[in-house]
């Protein structure tokens, strides 16, 4: 068993990005993976049906993909009701979505900390993108997880440039877990595993973004123990999730 | 397959590499030249730096030695064309982020113009502030007569916003080549090999900043043809720096 913590699938006319799910399955086979968790490109309340297109994918692969709705904060109270719809509507929605470079909103602002806060009280983890840019700094992000000690929040390993910030947040923040994607370093994976134990990493590859066959050999090359590289490769995720998975 | 983008010596950061364990590194992942350049000496003496490389260079015929310059010095003109004429050396990298200069500063421009286009010159790019792909592409565009190789398709960005900016540098200005160390993006590669064309991508795997292996992995799980891929691995470096093949 193989699940996919991050990827994505949307057809943004705006950006120009076209990542039909299809493509996305093709790239999950093509690698093994058996289960990925999908965001769209584009933020809801917004002029793309980022959300609607998530709907109509979940619906087409349902024990494939699980579904985290990407929201926008900044609309306050429409954002949260438009997120605790979708979560209670959809068994397949089991997250949220943030990604603060198209939003604009810092995640440890007001309207921001309350979305998150809401996921934590609906039993849902957050994502947020984490990387080299504000207002996704680890150090931001982790600022949104102290003010939000109930909700579980994954974000990418920092990037290029702030992947050893990251793992010091995670390792002060417990209730921030990172995700192997969207770092070219196989040896920081290893030091996140060493500093936060085999609990708080998980397998993403940001498919079709990144290269799930390649990221998945960014794990394997680790040699880890059976038992740790089983937990980084779907059991953490799935525990998030409570996804009924791998039990024989 | 011949690796562009290495860094050897002893560093002033804690990243040392010998050529010893550079070639036993390379033994492992199966690649048979390396292009080597000074990682930032303990003494900050890149001239002195680029000397060792020149007798790394005659010592070891698989790898291909590269001088390195701190544009912002007033001696790099003279320290660029030394490596280059006295010290055989075959190219020079340039390395803004850690030099602390913006690489399309005018004071690179002494450096481009002393070289006269005698050899490549090696960019680390995709560094925020520094090296963002529009500033490589207006140093290049000054000097259209000069090759340039960048590093890490000239971007690291990975909200994916300099993509659409590299790949500009890529159709407009056909003096820039382009490694992919780091790149974890497949598409982004066969983006690349698209706008630039096929013999503009080589490899370079940023040793020992990011992992040779890892990077050779990435390049082999594209969706490219074997022939492509083979550009990438040796043909491409090996037409740019006029090497014999092999």
């Amino acid at each position: 068993m193989i699940i996919d913590a991050h990827a994505h699938a949307d057809e943004n006319d705006i950006w120009g990005w076209y990542d039909p799910p299809e493509k996305v399955i093709s790239l999950m086979d093509e690698a093994g993976i058996d289960m990925a968790v999908i965001t769209p490109y584009s933020d809801e309340p917004g002029p793309s049906p980022g959300l609607e297109n998530l709907k109509r994918y979940l619906a087409q692969f349902p024990d494939r993909l699980i579904g985290f709705p990407r929201i926008d904060p900044k609309f306050g109270q429409k954002s949260i009701e438009i997120f605790e719809k979708t979560i209670k509507a959809n068994p397949l929605m089991k997250g949220l979505k943030l990604h603060p470079i198209s939003n604009l909103v810092k995640p440890f602002a007001p309207l921001c900390v309350e979305l998150i806060r809401r996921a934590g009280e609906l039993g849902v983890p957050v994502f947020i993108h984490c990387g080299d840019k504000i207002p996704a700094l680890p150090l931001q992000i982790t600022r949104a997880a102290g003010l939000c000690p109930d909700t579980t929040i994954i974000c990418h390993m920092g990037g290029y440039f702030h992947a050893e910030e990251a793992l010091r947040c995670a390792r002060r923040q417990s209730n921030l877990v990172l995700d192997t994607s969207s770092t070219p370093y196989p040896m920081i994976v290893r030091q996140a595993l060493e500093l936060l134990g085999p609990n708080r990493v998980v397998f993403a590859t940001d498919n079709p973004a990144g290269d799930p066959i390649s990221e998945l050999q960014k794990i394997r090359m680790l040699h880890l123990k059976p038992d740790v590289e089983e937990r980084v490769l779907w059991k953490n995720i799935a525990e998030l999730l409570h996804l009924e998975v791998g039990r024989n | 397959m011949i690796d562009a983008n290495v860094f050897i010596g002893d560093s002033l950061y804690e990243n040392s590499l010998s050529p010893q364990h550079l070639l036993e590194m390379m033994r492992l992942s199966d690649v048979g030249r390396a292009v080597v350049r000074p990682l930032k000496p303990l003494d900050f003496d890149f001239d002195g730096a680029n000397c060792w490389i020149a007798e790394v260079q005659s010592k070891h015929p698989n790898l291909i030695g590269f001088g390195r310059v701190d544009a912002l010095l007033r001696q790099a003109p003279e320290q660029a064309l030394r490596a280059v004429e006295e010290y055989g050396l075959q190219g020079i990298h340039l390395h803004p982020w850690e030099e602390n200069y913006q690489i399309n500063s005018e004071k690179v421009d002494r450096v481009v113009e002393a070289l006269d286009a005698r050899v490549p010159i090696y960019v680390s790019a995709g560094y925020p502030v520094v090296s963002h792909p529009l500033q490589v592409q207006d140093l290049a565009n000054r000097h259209p007569d000069t090759t340039f190789i960048v590093t890490h398709g000239g971007q690291q960005d990975i909200s994916g916003m300099s993509f659409d900016d590299a790949l500009i540098v890529a159709r407009e200005s056909p003096n820039v080549n382009f490694d992919v160390s780091g790149v974890y993006r497949r598409d982004f590669i066969e983006l690349l090999i698209e706008q630039a064309g096929e013999q503009r991508i080589i490899f370079g795997s940023c040793t020992p900043y990011m992992d040779m292996t890892f990077e050779i992995i990435r390049i082999h799980a594209t969706h490219l043809s074997i022939e492509i891929k083979d550009r990438i691995f040796q043909g491409n470096i090996i037409r740019i720096l006029g090497l014999q093949g092999g």
